[in-house]
């Protein structure tokens, strides 16, 4: 089954020079009890995506065809706000980059923790022993005492954690994790991650983890999904992506993270060029103007070429790896 | 907000000053504002090609004349044409209007860079004096200086400075603060500039914005702190029109002759709207953020 | 040998906090000294809270220090006035974290990378020196005219080394050059850094917390811990082999893009201490897997194996590395 499906989305923004197609036919699925990590550079559209997920784009951007279907039928396209306002929250959360955007500086822990129940029919004595439990599992040392006191009072890497227990206390269907680790340094990136991966079990929801640090994708995710100036241009496995990538932005992003390069090297890869304008989308591949691969056929819009194993790249020349070549 | 909004490879887009003008026309209210401004502007500017009446001009034979084609909006009770004073009454109001808030914004503009980006001591002292001026009420304020200086536009002007400086300084000082220490400013220090260079080229350009809007906003009340106080008698000495005076002059006689308060009286509505629906829709148009949902 | 370009000694920062009537300090700095040579690439490296940011500042005359002295090119600078500092800063640059936030927002790029040169009233051609700084970071010349807010992340800090290179210093201070920039951008930067490192014989000190850009352009680094070095040396051979606990666990917390490795990583449990309380003994016993009694105790001997230098009670590794 899956928790979240999204077909052939469409995103536009109107602007003062324009429609700009923020999203183009994005589709790709959340399975059950899965990790599903969305990789991507600025302006590739991530988030436009979580706000069309979550019903809450700007106003002066709309959906333009496809659907968004959460737990089998329901189109999150055509809920209306009240409706998206009981989802979120309960059975789809979110975690952003910065936890103080969920924390309300002026209560204590406890009381958010509470107060979050507020549907579950629960006693109160309930809801506090819930409360301590989810910071129990987050490992706020101390939790009896931890939750009597305000979200200041905590470091950063406590503060993402209180921000993980409380998304994961009403036991949603679906978390959505915005770059919840981007701004913690790596020995708390690690432990986050790591605490992340229990929860994600333990509570058996699925995660839509967006992140622009392939090492930790690599080490958290199941699947990946690959986004470039706002189309899907690859998804699969974890393994396929990293192991056998089709796109050839996908395979120069990976040579690009100095992680990549084991050894000391003074020259480090990249990918010049810039994203086009979205404005005015070329009409062929959108990724030909800084592509190595490019040939006549890139002109013209690329497939989703099915490489098997769920494994698929909006690319003309999928079906042919780039070869080694020899140096 | 999408994040792929501008490719700076994209063609040239037009400047934003452009971009600004074409949002405020496309707003009514801002349409409306800039029209009821242009023509108290232009009315003050070409008073003398739009009447041949002199304001000042006593008329004992035409004295209440209601309004009619002659008098377009009567006379007052020593026969002046209401109209011509109406039109300079504004020529009076504007200036005071423009010379006191230019002369405040210079003031609060120094005052609150000093007081934000100098020491600790010194901005505390400066926030005492802004609040100690700022708690006297206007009025008495006005009265005080009246008593020492006279009745004049002088006075006007000083009391007008007085009570909008701790305002617009506070303003300055707030923003100040908050850019002292941001990374660009850290980095001119880094590179060795002045403070007098780094209030003028970094912390400056990027406070004075918002400020001159919401002095554009305090226009009317300027406008209305010079009719009051010229109602009262402690502004613009008679003969020269003004509307505070014009509507002093109808308000002993508005059993008999209403048109005489109300000549007085639209002006002041009229212009402080103008300007009111003006500065809101600019700040709009150059701050969406702050635009009230 | 050549002499260094700069030398940092036993330098400590503190902070003042409290008030007038409860004074209260923290040690932000807490006693660090360092050598960088003419052309040589120096990596500081720590947490954030670790003083790495302080101690850059404090190099950089921005921040006034309470111990300990600063030289750069021979000459004392921790002592020096705002205006008798202000010919060192012509031989001296900073770039900062933000790449866009460190631009001044009104200004054009053509504006600001020739700023330098306005505040140390020299006179150019700036049509001129606008091009020849913008080609040397390889951007066209008609991004003169732009703004900030129109640069993206990578341009921006082009703009920023620009800037930084353009009075043609010794030495560059490099806060954090790769925060904030896509993956495919970090090398660009990189690569710009070093090219012109060699092209303009720079001696450079980076800032970051990121081992991976370490790893690829400093010669040598220095780990920081609340304020102090807990280990220093060849990047290289640090990295092959690290003495010091912390340095390893760093090193192993990175993420790897490979899901099939296998991460036999250290995971350091807690939190970085508080410096309002920093832990007696080593300071690191708190969150070190191989802690003993005598490390919350006492304070750990100074341990230098083949220029590699950590301060530890039980080093990872006694003798030269095979």
């Amino acid at each position: 089954m899956t928790v979240l499906s999204i077909s052939n989305l469409n995103v536009v923004f109107s602007t003062e020079d324009g429609p700009l197609h923020a999203l183009k036919d994005v589709s790709f699925d959340v399975p059950a009890n899965r990790i599903v990590g969305i990789v991507g550079e600025s302006g590739c559209g991530k988030s436009t995506l979580i706000n069309a997920i979550l019903g809450l784009l700007a106003d002066n951007g709309h959906i333009d065809g496809g659907a968004i279907r959460f737990e089998g039928d329901t189109d999150l396209t055509t809920l209306g706000p009240d409706a998206m306002r009981d989802l979120r929250g309960p059975r789809i959360a979110t975690v952003f980059q910065d936890p103080m955007g969920a924390l309300n500086p002026v209560l204590s822990v406890g009381a958010q923790m509470v107060n979050i129940q507020y549907r579950s029919g629960r006693s109160k004595a309930e809801k506090r022993a819930r409360a301590v439990e989810m910071l129990e599992q987050v490992r706020i040392p101390d939790a009896a005492a931890a939750i009597k006191r305000y979200p200041h009072e905590f470091s950063g890497g406590m503060k993402q954690r209180i921000a993980i227990a409380m998304a994961l206390m009403m036991e949603p269907a679906l978390l959505i994790a915005d770059e919840p680790t981007t701004a913690l340094d790596a020995t708390l990136e690690v432990a986050t991650i790591e605490m992340l991966k229990d929860l994600q079990q333990k509570i058996g929801c699925s995660i839509l983890f967006i992140s622009h640090h392939l090492g930790v994708i690599a080490e958290l995710c199941d699947d990946v999904v690959v986004m470039y100036a706002g189309e899907v241009v690859e998804r699969g496995t974890t393994r396929a992506i990293f192991n056998d990538p089709r796109h050839p932005y996908t395979a120069r992003l990976l040579e690009c993270d100095p992680a990549r390069q084991t050894e000391r090297t003074r020259n480090l890869p990249t990918i010049p060029g810039e994203i086009p304008d979205l404005r005015a989308r070329p009409p062929g591949c959108i990724f030909a103007n800084r592509c190595h691969r490019r040939e006549d056929v890139c002109a013209r819009p690329p497939p989703d070429i099915q490489i098997g194993g769920g494994h698929a790249a909006r690319c003309h020349l999928a079906d042919m790896p780039e070869m080694e070549v020899a140096p | 907000m999408s994040e792929a909004v501008s490719d700076p490879q994209a063609a040239k887009p037009p400047s934003d000053a452009w971009r600004a003008v074409r949002r405020l026309l496309r707003e009514p209210l801002g349409v409306l504002g800039l029209t009821l401004v242009l023509l108290m502007v232009g009315g003050a500017i070409f008073a003398d090609l739009l009447t041949s009446w002199d304001p000042t001009r006593i008329n004992p034979r035409d004295r209440f004349l209601g309004p009619g084609a002659e008098h377009l909006l009567g006379t007052d009770q020593l026969g002046r044409d209401l109209f011509a004073r109406v039109l300079h009454g504004g020529r009076v109001a504007l200036s005071v209007a423009l010379i006191a808030t230019g002369i405040s914004l210079v003031i609060g503009i120094m005052l609150g860079l000093i007081a934000g980006y100098g020491p600790r001591w010194l901005d505390n002292l400066m926030i005492l004096l802004f609040d100690s001026v700022k708690s006297f009420p206007t009025v008495m304020l006005a009265l005080a200086l009246v008593t020492l200086f006279g009745p004049s536009l002088t006075s006007v002007v000083i009391v007008v400075v007085l009570v909008t400086v701790p305002g617009y300084a506070r303003i300055i000082r707030t923003q100040t603060i908050a850019l002292k220490n941001s990374e660009y400013v850290t980095a001119a220090r880094s590179m060795g500039a002045s403070p007098a260079r780094i209030l003028r080229v970094h912390i400056l350009p990027n406070v004075i914005g918002p400020l001159v809007i919401l002095a554009s906003m305090d226009i009317p009340v300027v406008i209305g702190i010079e009719a009051g106080m010229s109602f009262l008698g402690l502004g613009v000495r008679p003969p020269t029109p003004s509307w505070g005076s014009i509507l002093n002059d109808g308000f002993t006689s508005i059993r008999d002759t209403p048109w005489i308060a109300v000549a007085g009286g639209i002006p002041i509505i009229l212009v402080t709207l103008g300007f009111t629906f003006l500065g809101e829709t600019l700040r709009d148009v150059f701050d969406p953020r702050l635009k009230a949902r | 040998m050549t002499d260094p370009i700069l030398t940092v000694r036993d330098v400590q920062v503190t902070f003042d906090l409290g008030s007038v009537f409860r004074p209260s300090e923290i040690l932000g700095v807490a006693g660090v000294s360092l050598e960088v040579r003419p052309g040589e690439t120096f990596a500081l490296v720590g947490e954030s809270g670790s003083g790495k940011t302080t101690l850059a500042r404090a190099i950089n005359g921005l921040q006034a220090i309470s111990e300990g002295e600063i030289a750069f090119e021979g000459r004392r600078i921790d002592t020096l006035s705002r205006k008798e500092m202000q010919p060192i800063r012509q031989r001296m640059s900073m770039m900062f974290q933000d790449p866009v936030g460190s631009l001044s927002p009104r200004m054009t790029v053509g504006d600001l990378v020739t700023e330098p040169f306005a505040i140390h009233g020299q006179q150019i051609d700036r049509r001129a020196e606008v091009e020849r700084l913008l080609s040397l970071v390889g951007l066209p010349a008609d991004f003169a005219t732009r703004f900030p807010h129109q640069l993206s992340g990578g341009q921006a800090r082009r703009v920023g080394v620009a800037r930084a290179i353009a009075l043609d210093p010794a030495l560059v201070i490099a806060d954090e050059p790769t925060a904030g920039l896509d993956v495919s951008v970090q090398g660009e930067v990189l690569n710009l850094l070093n090219d012109l490192r060699e092209r303009l014989g720079l001696a450079m000190v980076i800032i970051t917390h990121n081992l991976h850009v370490v790893h690829h352009v400093a010669d040598r680094m220095a780990v920081m811990y609340l304020g102090r070095f807990v280990e220093t040396g060849p990047t290289e051979a640090v990295f092959r082999a690290p003495i010091h606990p912390y340095t390893k666990a760093l090193i192993s917390a990175n993420p790897e893009p490979d899901p099939d490795r296998a991460h036999d990583r250290i995971s350091l449990p807690a939190e970085v201490p508080s410096l309002l309380a920093r832990p007696s003994g080593c300071e690191f016993h708190t969150r070190c897997p191989w802690a003993r009694d005598v490390c919350a105790t006492t304070l750990p001997p100074r341990v230098t194996i083949d220029g590699q230098t950590a301060t530890c009670h039980f080093p990872l590794r006694q003798e030269t590395a095979a």
